[in-house]
């Protein structure tokens, strides 16, 4: 469906949307600033899982594809930086708005509006240029950077020898580890664990020990190839593994 | 004062031309170096070239210590980043931004910003023009 200009009356929405809640899960409301790669693809993704998804663009060739593309998706022809199209969005009603275009000041802009005039719950920016990412989350604006989170990504796989990252979090400032104890020369091994000062931001989270799986306590001790899992910051990881693993 | 000034168009240059006469320290940053051909021939300060986003350029130009910063691209949404910037990081003591679009310019006013909005300010004195013509009449 798509809107070329002026107002979509109240329920006008829920009219359009109204067969897409099946399936398990809540269906949540998505208003989606930037229908190019990204934005399609995220609104023909949450569509497909029955969630509600109004996508605000301003090239009317871009509009058009995307309501071929996704039927079920509504597809408002506007600024998203302009209060009356975010009204016509109905953002108010929205539970996550989403500026994903390739312009970093109109993906900030857009949030600013729909966070302080929408109250929408959960406002999130797409960060072209990764350099931005800090002004994001100066201003108060939740910012995503695909070149960043690859990078990281990139960078994990890339970890060789004794520091694995099962698990990452808050965009991979935290991480679940696994830290093997090569040998019983590691100083971890001669001290209880309340002594091995790790730094502060990580916390040992279980010892794999052959088949068994220990909760460790500050008066444990690690042996040569337990396997330890913890969570930690970005920055305590390097501190993590050496304690663990020199000797 | 050490006044920076972001966009380098009509009102951008007049006001670096302007204060630069009156003996301040300015500093003018425009993204197409075009743009400096605006500068008078005397022009006493500094001009860059790049994003007014790009907070490295905005750091050259000398935000941290600027006692005004002025936001005058042709784009709203970057003067609105710029302006913030310069208010809540680097607490620039007076930022003042122009903003064409009228609804932004009054969100943006509320949330505590000196905003331009041009827009408004022709409405006003095309108003008044027109009431004084009316007045005229009148009379």
């Amino acid at each position: 469906m798509w809107r070329q200009s002026g107002r979509i009356g109240r329920g006008g929405w829920s009219a359009c949307c109204a067969n897409s809640a099946e399936g398990g899960g809540a269906t949540i409301r998505i208003v989606i600033s930037g229908g190019g790669k990204v934005g399609s693809y995220l609104a023909r993704t949450f569509s497909e899982r029955g969630h509600h998804v109004v996508v605000i663009e301003k090239n009317a060739d871009i509009c058009e594809r995307l309501a071929k593309s996704a039927p079920s998706v509504l597809v408002i022809q506007g600024d998203a930086c302009d209060v009356r199209y975010q009204e016509d969005a109905q953002v108010d009603r929205a539970e996550v708005f989403a500026a994903v275009t390739g312009d970093d000041d109109d993906n900030l802009v857009a949030c600013q509006l729909a966070k302080v005039t929408f109250h929408v719950p959960r406002a999130v920016a797409r960060v072209n240029n990764p350099k931005n990412e800090r002004i994001f989350n100066l201003l108060g604006v939740d910012g995503i950077s695909s070149t960043t989170i690859v990078g990281q990504l990139i960078e994990e796989e890339s970890t060789v020898g004794d520091i694995i990252t099962l698990y990452t979090m808050r965009k991979g400032k935290f991480a679940i580890v696994e830290v093997d104890i090569p040998s019983p020369q590691c100083a971890s091994c001669s001290k209880e664990i309340k002594d091995l000062g790790l730094p502060r931001g990580c916390v040992l989270v279980s010892i794999i020990r052959g088949d068994d799986v220990i909760i460790p306590h500050g008066d444990d001790l690690l042996q040569a190839g337990d396997s330890v899992i913890a969570v930690t910051s970005l920055e305590s990881e390097e501190t993590l593994k050496r304690i663990l693993t020199t000797s | 004062m050490k006044m920076l000034i972001v966009g380098c168009g009509r009102v951008g240059s007049t006001l670096a031309n302007r204060y630069a006469k009156a003996g301040h320290e300015v500093n003018v940053i425009d993204e197409e170096e075009q743009a400096a051909v605006r500068l008078a021939s005397d022009f006493t300060g500094n001009f860059f070239t790049g994003a007014g986003l790009d907070v490295s350029i905005l750091k050259t130009a000398g935000i941290k210590d600027s006692d005004v910063c002025i936001a005058v691209t042709d784009g709203d949404n970057t003067n609105l980043v710029v302006a913030q910037i310069a208010k809540e990081h680097y607490k620039v003591p007076c930022v003042v931004v122009r903003v064409f679009d009228p609804r932004r310019a009054d969100f943006y006013a509320r949330r505590g910003l000196n905003v331009v909005s041009p827009v408004a300010v022709a409405v006003e004195q095309i108003d008044q023009a027109v009431c004084a013509f009316g007045e005229g009449e009148v009379s």
